[in-house]
């Protein structure tokens, strides 16, 4: 193979690796758990971690314990809106508007748009209900 | 006796007939052996309940029930303070009101170095906004955010649910 | 000032307090009457955990309108109304129908009567009290949500018919059905009690 041909084909290669890699920067992981909040003590279930129950209990929120029903993670493709089902009864979908900016929908409650940097947390819920929903960047 | 008649009898039991009509049944209850029994029957199970409500006791503390409650007052309805104007006492507080203001401002800075506390933000048009729209028409939203956390909280509630902010916290 | 600082001022004087922003008199009157405010609650909805929650709920509701008690009630009996309504409220959000669509059917029925016999004997006779207030307790629970609050509304806060059928969102007539069917099940359910024995 000519030299000059190999070299176009490198560059090529390289051009195509930076694309991906921009696209792949578009994408944010995410995490997302559906966490019981209640008043028992001892909570019943998998407490939540230092970290996050933490910021929870900063919160104007009524409970003093909380423990985590699911969690999961996803890949927030840029642009394009993923449908995560946490269990039965909670079910929510997730967009990457770009730039770490998210769009969250909860079902039956409403839609938050929201900037997620690493290391923000998103927390929402609704009256009726002793769960929240938490979301942020995966570690 | 029909249905309706049964429910004469217990009106009367309850004190919620016409008088006329009360001196009617009243009468019916001498001449129909079947109508005195069920008014006894109602009789006696009216009283029974009324002698043996069940009490009950919370069983939290006074602190922990009341801290609840001091918690939810002060994010919905931060009480409004005493207002008189009558004499001493009110120029009196002209004095006192600024000199404390800026102790608790010393005392709040210093604090603020050791404790940090959630910050409420008001509306702001920066990028870090949190924009937020409720399904539906019935349904309110409230945003509370903790920005040494970098928590947001974003709570939705029907607008028939009793207990609402005030809008203090509300962010848009 | 903490609650514990108005022990001795009564309920007007506390509530005059408080409507002055004395967060410190508010508190000795939920002190005072959480009790009564809870067990209504539980009453109604037969859960500790949301008789809780809605005890909570209503004294902060208090606090919200104090600026309209008159004073033309005790204060107990305008919180009790409080707490009641959100019950209520609370009941007809959850829409737990499927027993009382039955027990409606029932209740409409002309001829249901004759199925239950008047009892003659009085089955609670000779029960002692904390005795009699578990099987009263335990009869309340079998019955529907709506026979249930229409007892409670009536026996235990001596509400009338029309006030009744406001609260519960109903027709006068309606309460007096329910009243009569709730009061003859409690009978059956006592004197049935009394047999097993």
């Amino acid at each position: 193979m000519k030299p000059i041909s190999l070299l176009v084909g490198l560059l090529l290669a390289l051009g195509l690796t930076g694309l991906t890699a921009r696209a792949a920067d578009g994408d944010l992981q995410l995490e997302a758990q559906w966490i019981l909040g209640s008043n028992d003590n001892p909570a019943k279930g998998n407490p939540v971690a230092p970290e996050i129950e933490k910021k929870l209990k900063r919160l104007p929120l009524k409970w003093q314990h909380y423990s985590v029903i699911s969690t999961q993670t996803l890949t927030a493709v840029r642009d394009t809106a993923k449908v995560v089902t946490l269990g039965t009864g909670c079910e929510i979908s997730v967009k990457n508007l770009g730039n770490e900016r998210v769009e969250l929908t909860l079902a039956g409650r409403g839609k938050i748009t929201q900037i997620l940097h690493k290391g923000q947390t998103l927390v929402t819920g609704g009256n009726n209900d002793n769960s929240i929903v938490v979301l942020r960047q995966a570690d | 006796m029909n249905l309706e008649e049964q429910l004469k009898l217990q009106a009367l039991l309850d004190g919620e007939l016409p008088p006329a009509e009360a001196s009617e049944v009243s009468g019916r209850i001498g001449r129909d052996p079947a109508a005195a029994a069920l008014l006894a029957e109602l009789k006696h199970t009216r009283q029974t309940l009324q002698q043996a409500e069940s009490p009950r006791r919370l069983q939290e503390s006074r602190e922990l029930y009341w801290s609840k409650i001091e918690r939810d007052l002060r994010r919905f309805s931060p009480p409004s303070p005493a207002r008189s104007e009558s004499g001493l006492f009110f120029k009196l507080r002209l004095l006192i009101l600024p000199t404390a203001a800026v102790a608790a401002l010393i005392i709040v800075t210093l604090a603020g170095h050791f404790y940090p506390q959630p910050v409420v933000q008001r509306k702001t048009a920066d990028a870090d906004a949190t924009t937020v729209e409720p399904a539906l028409a019935s349904t309110d939203a409230m945003t509370y955010r903790d920005a040494s956390e970098g928590t947001t909280l974003v709570w939705f509630s029907d607008k028939t649910a009793t207990v609402k902010p005030t809008g203090t916290n509300r962010v848009n | 000032m903490s609650g514990q600082a108005f022990t001795t001022t009564d309920d007007a004087g506390l509530v005059r307090l408080a409507r002055g922003g004395e967060l410190g008199a508010f508190e000795e009157l939920v002190a005072r009457h959480r009790d009564k405010i809870y067990a209504r609650a539980f009453s109604l909805t037969r859960n500790e955990d949301e008789a809780l929650d809605l005890s909570q709920e209503a004294w902060v509701k208090g606090w919200q309108r104090l600026k309209q008690f008159q004073g033309e009630a005790g204060f107990a009996t305008w919180m009790t109304r409080i707490v009641i309504n959100l019950c209520l409220d609370h009941l007809r959000r959850q829409k737990r129908r499927r027993t009382d669509s039955l027990e409606a059917m029932a209740e409409e029925y002309d001829g249901w009567e004759p199925r239950l016999p008047v009892n003659q004997a009085n089955p609670t006779e000779g029960l002692e009290r904390t005795e009699l207030r578990r099987v009263i307790d335990g009869a309340l629970e079998q019955l529907s949500e709506d026979h249930r609050t229409v007892l409670v509304l009536h026996e235990f806060e001596d509400m009338e018919y029309k006030d009744i059928a406001k609260t519960m969102g109903c027709s006068t007539g309606t309460v007096m059905s329910r009243l009569f069917y709730a009061r003859r099940k409690m009978a059956a359910l006592l004197a049935d009690w009394r047999k097993e024995k």
